[in-house]
């Protein structure tokens, strides 16, 4: 039996949660849109990069800390802004940005949280990053960045790859709602998880907080669906980032990009960081992986803006990887629902503890002593393609 | 290496990869400990296992016999597992092969080399020969394997030194092509390992026949009689690319 001492990998705590979690939360974050594809290629393409060994070097007094947005992190790591934590366990996004603040790594609150901005803001001290959609209720848009400035949000995370939604087969097939419809096979999940149905008893929130009774008609769950179908902005152009960061007077890191031009079009519209990412897979099903597309966009734009990434990171070797790329650092989003899943704010600092001593241990072996060394020297080879046309 | 020097050893093998140790989750979960601790489960193991626990009583010698009994503060296993911990020495560096190399009077051979200039470093430093090597797979995961880096390090310092390639052998072919790619010889450890659990010296015996056999029938159908002439020729293709950067 799998508890969170004897978890040694990511995986362990993912093997915790799929037991602990009602199936169609945990099949919510485990999913990709369409035939999956890039979901896979996210976590399998990390095998194509090698690392250079080099050996007889001096290793005491190793350094894994760095700065994110001038800040300073304890690893360059951050967590993602995922949706619905707080359905892996009750108050879930509490538990993560408590693990976060002790661990020393920024937090990201997703719009789609079941907690809100103010409820987290009011159980951590530590500033956290929050994530917005460009919606068409503007109104709605900009009291919500009024709300996370005046949270102390750091930064404000500008998702530019989700104007509209990639089929995720998996959430249909289990009906997948915020709060859970409670259906026979609902209620028998809840008969096999019970820790988690007497945690959310307790629940701060039980859906959307961010915007259940804050939008305009929005007011129950039905009313959220036909609104969140609504909201997504197919007008969206690059000019919202000014529009946002003028309203938030913060740094903006423009989240979604995969491509060389329009990560020099996220830092000609004001981005301060842009992140590398193809949503988790969940998105446009046939994109490269991130880790593929990273190196390009950081040799493109790495020298105006910090280039973040996310996307199939399990382990300290594949954060390593993505440094060694050019990533000045990286979010994590499944290993923390995994370790939510598996056991709270304790999991997530289990996850967080697992990444670090791998991340450790690896760079020692690569024969490095501080991580903001880390860089293309330490690649022995990367088989994985450049965009090249067809 | 006082010890190794008085029993006349031929060699002396350094190690360089193992600094720090890579964590191997199997070792952790199945609580590996030498001598093993008397838990049920291994208590279940012996009675599988019966052949394995029989020759094992009529031995005395359970633990790290180079160690235990040799160094002042490592009397029982608790105090051998943290001595092991805390003298892999974290400050190695080059200039430690010379001054080993003198100390033990012989040729020195460097195991654990992945980089042509880390190649170079050794022998600058006094290596005889160098092992190309990760270690296995046991310490840093992600590294290349031997064999794709072979070919690169041959190139840069064959002509100076013997260079001696470990992992993944498990054939007479794997061998052949590992000279072939410019190995003077090659290191089994698995091989050696299964044909001890398989039988003990015939165990070992039977591996090493195997690996002949397969060497030469091998060879032959190449169209090679001699080994020592097998060499780049005989490859017609390799897809494992050299080291690019990125």
């Amino acid at each position: 039996m799998t508890t969170l001492d004897n978890a040694l990998t990511i995986g362990d705590l993912k093997t915790r949660a799929r037991r602990r979690v009602p199936k169609q939360f945990f099949d919510y974050s485990e999913s990709g849109s369409w035939t999956e594809q890039t979901f896979r290629a996210n976590e399998s393409d990390f095998a194509d990069v090698l690392f250079r060994q080099r050996v007889a070097v001096d290793l005491r007094d190793r350094n894994l800390a760095s700065t994110m947005l001038g800040r300073p992190v304890s690893l360059p790591l951050a967590v993602a802004p995922a949706a619905i934590c707080g359905l892996q366990i009750a108050n879930g996004e509490i538990h993560a940005a408590r693990a976060a603040q002790k661990f020393g790594i920024p937090f990201s609150l997703s719009t789609m949280s079941i907690c809100s901005i103010e409820q987290v803001a009011d159980a951590v001290d530590a500033p956290f990053w929050f994530q917005v959609y460009v919606m068409r209720d503007k109104a709605f848009m900009k009291q919500l960045i009024l709300r996370a400035r005046a949270a102390g949000c750091s930064a404000l995370i500008l998702t530019m790859d989700l104007q509209l939604l990639g089929q995720r087969h998996v959430d249909i097939r289990n009906g997948m709602s915020a709060p859970p419809r409670i259906t026979p096979a609902f209620l028998f999940e809840l008969m096999r998880k019970p820790a988690w149905a007497l945690g959310m008893l307790g629940a701060t929130s039980r859906t959307f907080a961010n915007v259940v009774g804050k939008a305009t008609d929005v007011s129950d769950l039905t009313s959220l669906s036909s609104w969140i179908a609504e909201q997504f902005d197919l007008a969206l152009t690059w000019k919202e980032i000014g529009w946002a960061k003028d309203l938030f007077q913060g740094p903006v890191i423009v989240k979604g990009i995969l491509d060389v031009d329009d990560a020099r079009q996220a830092v000609a519209h004001g981005a301060d960081a842009i992140v590398v990412s193809n949503h988790g897979g969940r998105q446009l099903d046939g994109a490269p992986s991130s880790i593929r597309v990273l190196a390009e966009i950081a040799e493109a734009v790495g020298d105006k803006v910090e280039v973040l990434m996310d996307g199939g990171i399990r382990s300290g070797q594949d954060l390593l990887k993505a440094i060694a790329l050019g990533a000045r650092g990286a979010f994590i989003g499944r290993p923390i629902l995994y370790g939510l899943g598996a056991g709270g704010e304790a999991g997530v600092s289990r996850a967080l503890e697992i990444i670090r001593r791998e991340t450790d241990t690896t760079m020692a072996l690569l024969g490095e002593r501080d991580i903001r060394n880390v860089g293309p020297h330490n690649i022995y080879s990367n088989g994985l393609d450049r965009r090249r046309g067809h | 290496m006082s010890h190794a020097k008085a029993a006349r050893c031929g060699a002396l093998v350094l190690t360089l990869d193992l600094q720090i140790l890579g964590q191997r989750h199997k070792d952790l979960r199945n609580g590996l400990t030498a001598p093993p601790k008397f838990t049920p489960k291994f208590v279940a193991e012996m009675m599988l296992k019966p052949g394995w626990a029989m020759r094992m009583l009529g031995t005395k010698r359970h633990t790290f016999r180079n160690i235990a009994g040799h160094v002042s503060d490592a009397v029982n296993l608790a105090s051998l597992t943290e001595w092991t911990r805390t003298q892999f020495d974290l400050t190695l560096n080059w200039t430690d092969i010379a001054w080993i190399k003198k100390r033990f009077g012989g040729p020195v051979i460097v195991k654990g080399v992945l980089d042509k200039d880390d190649a170079q470093l050794a022998i600058d430093n006094g290596a005889d020969a160098i092992v190309v090597s990760n270690h296995g797979g046991r310490q840093l995961d992600g590294a290349p394997s031997s064999i794709r880096v072979l070919p690169e390090i041959v190139d840069a310092v064959g002509h100076k030194t013997e260079v001696l390639m470990d992992g993944g052998i498990r054939s007479g072919q794997d061998l052949l092509k590992a000279l072939a790619l410019g190995a003077k010889g090659a290191l089994v450890g698995r091989i050696m390992a299964f044909g001890l659990g398989a039988g003990g010296e015939a165990g070992v015996a039977r591996a090493l026949e195997i690996v002949r056999k397969e060497t030469d029938t091998t060879m032959a159908l190449m169209g090679e009689r001699d080994i020592r002439n097998i060499g780049l020729h005989n490859i017609y293709s390799n897809d494992l690319e050299r080291r690019q950067g990125y």
